[in-house]
């Protein structure tokens, strides 16, 4: 039995060196949360290290939540209730669901915790401001960018995530819009694969079975939009052209790769570094906007270079 | 005669009818370039799911089959991309399927020493692998590997792609292990009777770090031509992996108590599991309703199973 122990101290290390990476440190003047929809997705982090960025800048402090799985609203319910026992100033969140956030903001308005969302919308409650771009306008946007490449004629996939959430609802709208306005542009299919590339390769790889035809891809992430690309390269497919969103160091490598058509701008640090910025505002008692704007440009081979570079810099 | 054959292939039945109904609604389905497509999707979950069969035999089951995949492949991806040499490559597929088994086998261990279920020791590995994955990777990806490796993925040697080749060769092993081995009779008595095993001379505590080993090399392994497929090693690669595994081992029969099951049968739970996610694309299914598609019709195929096997 003995000649075990040290099993047990494997699994103990295992279990805590996550949770050292993530817990922060005692507060200074003024302690923030930041609440991300996952621990992993390259985007998340991004956000976070501009929080961070920011609050060292301002002197306050961060505390990161992040689902250990991917879009677990449970876990985010809980580490809501979390930051309220903390007492933390403020509560910037990603909310995972617009509508089951809201018991969990309710919380935070009771407890007087001021409440800012950013990258999606809550559907209720009293939230101090919306950073972020908006889902809907961008994805029309992108799409019609996109139909012009095809000249407004030709078939379509779209690649969705979790069809159950409001990210993903707002823009399928609006991609869906830019379609139905080509007439002559036919909507071949629509199928989910979670935001995930792996989970994309295989929804594309059984599409391409049944449509011969394909001229556009349109995926509502950028993992996705490589995932797809994959399998369009390994079936030998070309000429079919593909757009991403996010804009994160991956699909602007892509896109300056000529693989990736276009994209959007999320800007992921300034959904991090804008709300907690508007937080400390909200510290000094200043008034803040309903909606700060982030990102919302298309990205191609004009400006792809110079998005890249700011992450290059932001890793330094 | 048909009362003793039909209930042994009572889930090859429900698979063909499946088949059946999907090449009946689209005509896509029963082409020879999309089942092959379904092959080589099934081939990956085949392996992981022989390998979860393994330990679900032995009374026992492996949830960290994902996390480890994960990890082994984080691990070993520096050592796989273009910029190396051969060497390193071979180098970085020995490093992965060795860290998979010493993995497994570290689950084995600590049930056999600990005396625990193999569900506790192994929710914990899933967490403590996919934990350090994460550390590792820190949220970036790694990519553009050799194109020796990237053919196990994508390759098609006298047409037939990899992934396939190297699952049907698993797949054969494993049944042979079962079947034919010392090894394998071990492994079927302790999941029949533990004591009654002891006492016949069967080695158990080696039978069940074994099994886990096998465990832990089959998600390495199918890591490995995972990452090659997607040309990219990433952390939170392979999550759905675990309960697609034990989805497959069960639809092909694999009881939960141990000791019945086998590594074919598994292999058409795993074909049902990828026929309905291909049939669902094709079909184009609503993406709200595809989960419960999918439960509705897991639900209705072992119902057709387990109707075929006590009517005859």
């Amino acid at each position: 039995m003995k000649r075990f122990a040290w099993l047990w101290l494997v699994f103990a290390l295992g279990l805590i060196l996550p949770g050292l990476a993530v817990a922060g440190q005692a507060p200074k003047t003024y302690t923030f949360a930041v609440l991300v929809k996952d621990s992993t997705t390259p985007f998340w982090r991004y956000l976070i290290s501009g929080a961070k960025k920011e609050a060292k800048a301002l002197g306050v402090e961060v505390i990161e939540y992040a689902p250990l799985q991917q879009q677990n609203l449970e876990e985010q319910m809980r580490h809501v209730e979390d930051a309220i026992q903390k007492k933390v100033d403020a509560i910037i969140i990603a909310p995972i669901n617009p509508t089951a956030i809201i018991p969990a903001i309710e919380k935070a308005n009771a407890a007087k915790i001021p409440v800012l969302t950013t990258n999606s919308k809550a559907g209720g409650g009293k939230i101090a401001t919306f950073v972020g771009v908006e889902n809907y306008e961008g994805a029309k946007k992108l799409g019609e960018y996109m139909l012009k490449k095809i000249n407004r004629k030709g078939n379509v996939i779209i690649v969705e995530g979790n069809p159950a959430g409001q990210t993903n609802q707002d823009r399928v709208k609006g991609f869906r819009e830019a379609i139905a306005a080509a007439p002559e542009v036919k909507l071949l299919a629509q199928q989910p694969a979670m935001f995930r590339r792996d989970q994309a390769m295989t929804v594309m790889e059984n599409l391409l079975q049944t449509h011969p035809k394909v001229d556009l891809v349109i995926a509502l992430n950028d993992e996705m939009a490589l995932g797809s690309l994959k399998a369009l390269e390994q079936a030998g497919r070309k000429g079919v052209i593909v757009s991403g969103f996010d804009g994160a160091i991956e699909g602007l490598e892509a896109i300056l790769a000529g693989r990736l058509t276009a994209s959007l701008n999320q800007d992921p640090f300034g959904q991090g570094s804008l709300p907690v910025r508007a937080a400390m505002d909200l510290m000094k008692g200043k008034k803040i906007e309903e909606n700060i704007p982030t990102g919302g440009e298309i990205i191609d081979t004009s400006n792809a270079q110079q998005l890249l570079n700011l992450f290059k810099e932001a890793a330094k | 005669m048909l009362g003793t054959i039909l209930p042994r292939i009572s889930r090859l039945i429900a698979l063909v009818i499946l088949c059946g109904v999907l090449s009946f609604l689209t005509p896509t389905f029963l082409t020879a370039s999309n089942l092959i497509n379904v092959l080589r999707q099934a081939s990956l979950l085949s392996i992981i799911a022989v390998g979860m069969t393994m330990t679900m035999l032995i009374k026992g089951i492996d949830l960290s089959v994902g996390s480890i995949l994960a990890l082994t492949t984080c691990l070993a991806a520096k050592l796989l991309v273009a910029q190396n040499s051969f060497g390193e490559l071979l180098l970085g597929i020995l490093v992965a399927l060795a860290l998979g088994g010493v993995l497994g086998a570290l689950n084995g261990l600590a049930v056999t020493a600990l005396k625990l279920h193999g569900f506790l020791v192994t929710f914990g590995m899933m967490q403590v692998a996919r934990g350090l994955a994460y550390l590792y990777m820190h949220g970036s990806v790694i990519g553009g590997f050799r194109p020796e490796f990237t053919f196990l993925g994508a390759g098609r040697p006298l047409g037939i792609p990899t992934p396939i080749i190297v699952a049907a060769v698993v797949v054969l092993l494993t049944h042979g292990l079962l079947t034919n081995t010392t090894f394998g009779r071990s492994v079927y008595g302790i999941g029949a009777n533990d004591s009654a095993a002891r006492y016949s001379g069967l080695n158990l505590p080696r039978t069940t770090i074994l099994g886990y080993t096998f465990s832990g090399l089959t998600a390495a392994l199918a890591g490995l031509l995972y990452i090659a497929r997607l040309d990219t090693a990433e952390a939170q690669i392979g999550e759905a992996f675990n309960l697609q595994a034990i989805g497959a081992a069960a639809i092909g029969g694999t009881s939960f108590d141990g000791g019945v099951g086998s590594a074919w049968e598994t292999v058409i739970g795993a074909l049902i599991m990828t026929v309905l996610a291909n049939g669902m694309n094709l079909l184009n299914i609503s993406s709200l309703w595809q989960t419960f598609v999918t439960g509705a019709a897991i639900v209705v195929a072992v119902i057709i199973d387990r109707w075929i096997a006590t009517r005859s």
